[in-house]
């Protein structure tokens, strides 16, 4: 059974009609986050199970519950008062047989005033054409309908053909034990053997308890054989009790042990996060220490302002500009005294002179000025005329040197003497010369030191976000929790201890089922030695038969339970090799690994058949996906699954581009139809022309679907449709 | 898996031949809808068919119970 066709209108973001067609071999729907992916898949869900994937819910809802919602708003918001529908309808055709099946699903709303009025149910029809060429007829009946879904889809294989990428981690949940037994129940045949085994058993259990009745009619001693009868049977129903304890007991074994193994398998990976744990404390410890000492730097940069005197940065040329007005200002105060000195030099010299031809005050200034105003010399009496060189001479006699003597003598060098601030200034200026000098040193000193914590700190910021990403990293990968990390110790010295209780308590049981069957037999020795006659051989060969075939029934559910086994862990590491080879990173092989209760659990191996610890969550979710393609696969005979489609979005998004190409050659092997949505080939160009052209994959149709307004920009969703486009 | 499948995977049992219900040359030729003259193996026909044909385990019991008793 192949899909041929879905057909879209109005549905969520597909406004308008949109249809797509695809043949066997892998069908691609690409587009990025947003494109409408998962709204193709919920199309696909929607027609047959009449839900959709709820984001804000995390879940799937009927109709009922999303109404209106799964119409596309371009449709609601264009449409005028009446009707406002969708619909989708998918067309399945059974090569083998040549029919084909048209189911459609369709929603419809009303409008009133503008406003919509919602219904409650979707409308499901199911086209039905016998043969592909003749037309299609009405499937009336429900149960019909039913039946159809059923066979396009059996319920119990759904989860394992059409997932989402989220889901794939929870179709075998590690955690649960019985997840891969119940899938290899689902898909497998093995559940008729465990039938047959049942059948078997009642029949021997019949087959025994006439015979039983046959030996005690039979008896020599009744009320002995009647006793013995009812210890036997006491002993039957003890040995079932410690049976079932026994079941019990083996189940919390494997619990405890798979648990033990899982926190072994954890405890290098714990200890890898404690360890970092340990490395973010000291890279903390270290960052505040940076932290506070860059504080620290950051206050005494504005303390050294004053106290190392970085104000005077820059004020070097005053000081020497001072400095040269100060030697001016002391130069000409020199100059003042050598130019004092000198006139008072010259005055001497004068007084001198005039001390050599007349003592001061002779004669007498009053005679003086009167020979000057007489213009004569009263001395020799001759005539002196005014300004003639010896009225001049006379003259000099009262200009008295005495008196500009006096004037020269008490002449300041300067108006205001500031000698001494003056001097006091260059002094400390020249004091400070020497701090200024080492300024810039002390500068560059404190922002290298700066500087220097900055990077430091830089480094530490680095180094936690690094510490920070390997810790989630880590935690991702091993699905560990920091509590998980921190109490795994204690947890696996607990569930240790837990598994030797078990053990133990196991080992008490099995010796006294053991000791109670030994019971039961000489019980029924004694039963046979009252048996007075022939027991009939008829009755005999039945209750040998059937005994056998109880026996023969369990060995052999056993033998194919563990050649299905084998087939699987063959199947899933051809499977799990061929999705890995796009990455040589991933390590050793699928192990499915039995544990006391029965059930299996995938492991990873190394080459000799060590469990390798520390896988990541890539490698575990691609031994999930072989070993559910393994099982599907496992029911058919040559390998390929015929009937069912792999319909799966987003199934790479979870680990990642380098499997891609990979899984894609094991999908289009395994199954005859799948149609996966994918972004990987949105992004990566090359990845999308391998995908087209590689000869290993069996490539079907393969379409581009693009909104017409991006994720981000839908504030009004009025005018969203989709494109699609067929790339092949 | 058919009921010819079903069949073959229990005549592999070792305890057949052990217990002398038949020889490996006649388990290599014997078919589910061939008589083999063996009660034990009618038994597992009996069985197989019943559980692939949908029949309850209490028709099939009494089956086999019927056909033993004869």
């Amino acid at each position: 059974m192949i899909i041929e066709k879905i057909e879209l209108e109005n549905f969520m973001c597909y406004a308008g009609k949109s249809s797509m067609e695809f043949t066997e071999g892998i069908n691609v729907i690409i587009g990025d986050n947003g494109y409408g992916k998962s709204k193709l898949y919920d199309a696909f869900y929607w027609v047959m199970y009449d839900q959709v994937f709820v984001p804000e819910k995390k879940e799937f809802q009927n109709t009922k519950a999303v109404k209106s919602k799964i119409i596309s708003d371009k449709a609601k918001s264009n449409a005028k008062d009446g009707k406002v529908s969708t619909s989708v309808s998918i067309t399945f055709h059974n090569l083998e047989k040549d029919n084909v099946y048209i189911l459609e699903r369709k929603y419809t709303a009303n409008i009133l005033d503008g406003k919509i009025v919602e219904t409650n149910d979707s409308e499901f029809t199911v086209m039905k054409k016998d043969l592909s060429y003749l037309n299609a007829k009405m499937v009336n009946d429900e149960e019909e309908k039913r039946r159809i879904v059923s066979n396009i889809l059996p319920p119990k294989m759904k989860d394992y053909l059409w997932f989402q990428g989220e889901q794939v981690e929870s179709i075998i949940d590690f955690n649960k034990q019985d997840t891969l037994t119940k899938a290899i129940n689902v898909l497998s045949s093995i559940t008729r053997y465990d039938e047959l085994k049942e059948i078997a058993a009642a029949a021997a259990k019949s087959g025994n308890t006439e015979y039983d009745r046959e030996v005690r009619r039979l008896s020599k001693d009744i009320d002995k054989s009647e006793e013995l009868g009812k210890q036997k049977t006491k002993l039957e129903e003890r040995v079932a009790d410690l049976q079932k304890d026994e079941k019990e007991v083996n189940e919390n074994l494997s619990r405890a042990e798979a648990r033990c193994e899982e926190l072994l398998n954890k405890q290098a990976d714990a200890q890898k996060v404690n360890e970092l744990q340990e490395r973010k404390k000291g890279v903390f410890n270290l960052l505040t220490e940076l932290n506070e000492a860059l504080k620290e730097e950051q206050f005494s940069f504005h303390r050294k302002m004053f106290r190392n005197k970085w104000v005077l940065k820059g004020t070097e040329s005053l000081h020497a500009e001072f400095s040269n007005r100060f030697s001016i200002y002391e130069n000409r105060k020199l100059e003042k005294a050598a130019e004092i000195k000198a006139t008072l030099a010259a005055e001497d010299a004068v007084v001198k002179k005039l001390q050599t031809r007349l003592p001061l005050d002779v004669p007498e200034p009053i005679y003086v000025q009167r020979m000057l105003d007489e213009e004569k010399c009263l001395v020799c009496d001759r005539e002196a005329k005014k300004y003639s060189e010896e009225w001049n001479k006379i003259k000099e006699l009262i200009d008295r040197p005495d008196k500009k003597l006096k004037t020269a003598e008490d002449e300041p060098i300067s108006k205001q003497n500031f000698n001494d601030d003056f001097k006091r200034l260059y002094q400390n200026g020249l004091a400070l010369t020497h701090r200024i000098e080492e300024i810039d040193s002390d500068i560059k000193e404190t922002l290298k030191k700066i500087s220097s914590i900055n990077t430091k700190i830089k480094d530490a910021n680095k180094q936690m976000t690094k510490v920070e990403e390997d810790i989630q990293k880590l935690l991702s990968d091993t699905s560990l929790t920091l509590d998980d990390a921190t109490n795994i110790r204690n947890e696996y010295s607990v569930q240790n201890k837990k598994s030797k209780d078990f053990r133990d308590n196991l080992n008490k049981i099995t010796q006294q089922i053991e000791h109670f069957k030994s019971t039961l037999k000489s019980v029924n020795d004694q039963l046979k030695e009252l048996v007075t006659g022939e027991i009939p051989k008829w009755l005999i060969e039945k209750k040998d038969v059937l005994n056998d075939f109880e026996s023969i029934a369990s060995s052999t559910r056993d033998r194919v339970f563990n050649n299905l086994i084998s087939q699987l862990e063959k199947e899933a590491n051809s499977h799990y090799e061929a999705m890995t080879s796009g990455n040589k990173s991933t390590r050793g092989q699928i192990k499915l690994r039995r544990l006391p209760n029965g059930n299996f659990m995938p492991e990873i191996i190394d080459n000799s058949g060590v469990p390798l610890l520390g896988s990541n969550t890539s490698n575990l979710i691609l031994v999930k996906l072989a070993t559910i393609m393994a099982i599907i696969s496992a029911k058919s005979n040559d390998g390929v699954v015929s009937f069912y489609t792999l319909i799966t979005d987003a199934p790479t998004s979870v680990f990642g581009e380098d499997y891609t190409m990979g899984f894609c050659k094991t999908i289009s092997k395994v199954y005859r139809q799948s149609i996966i949505m994918s972004k990987e080939f949105y992004k990566n160009q090359n990845l999308r022309n391998e995908l087209l052209t590689n000869p290993d994959i069996k490539i079907g149709k393969v379409f581009m679907i693009t909104p017409s307004i991006p994720e981000t920009e839908r504030s009004n969703r009025n005018n969203l449709s989709t494109k699609i486009e067929a790339l092949n | 898996m058919t009921r010819e499948n079903i069949f073959k995977t229990y005549l592999e049992d070792p305890l057949l031949i052990e217990k002398n219900y038949i020889t490996q040359e006649k388990i290599d030729k014997l078919k589910i809808i061939e008589q083999s003259g063996v009660k034990l193996i009618e038994v597992f026909k009996l069985a197989i068919n019943g559980n692939i044909d949908g029949e309850t385990e209490g028709v099939i019991s009494r089956k086999i119970n019927q056909y033993l008793n004869k």
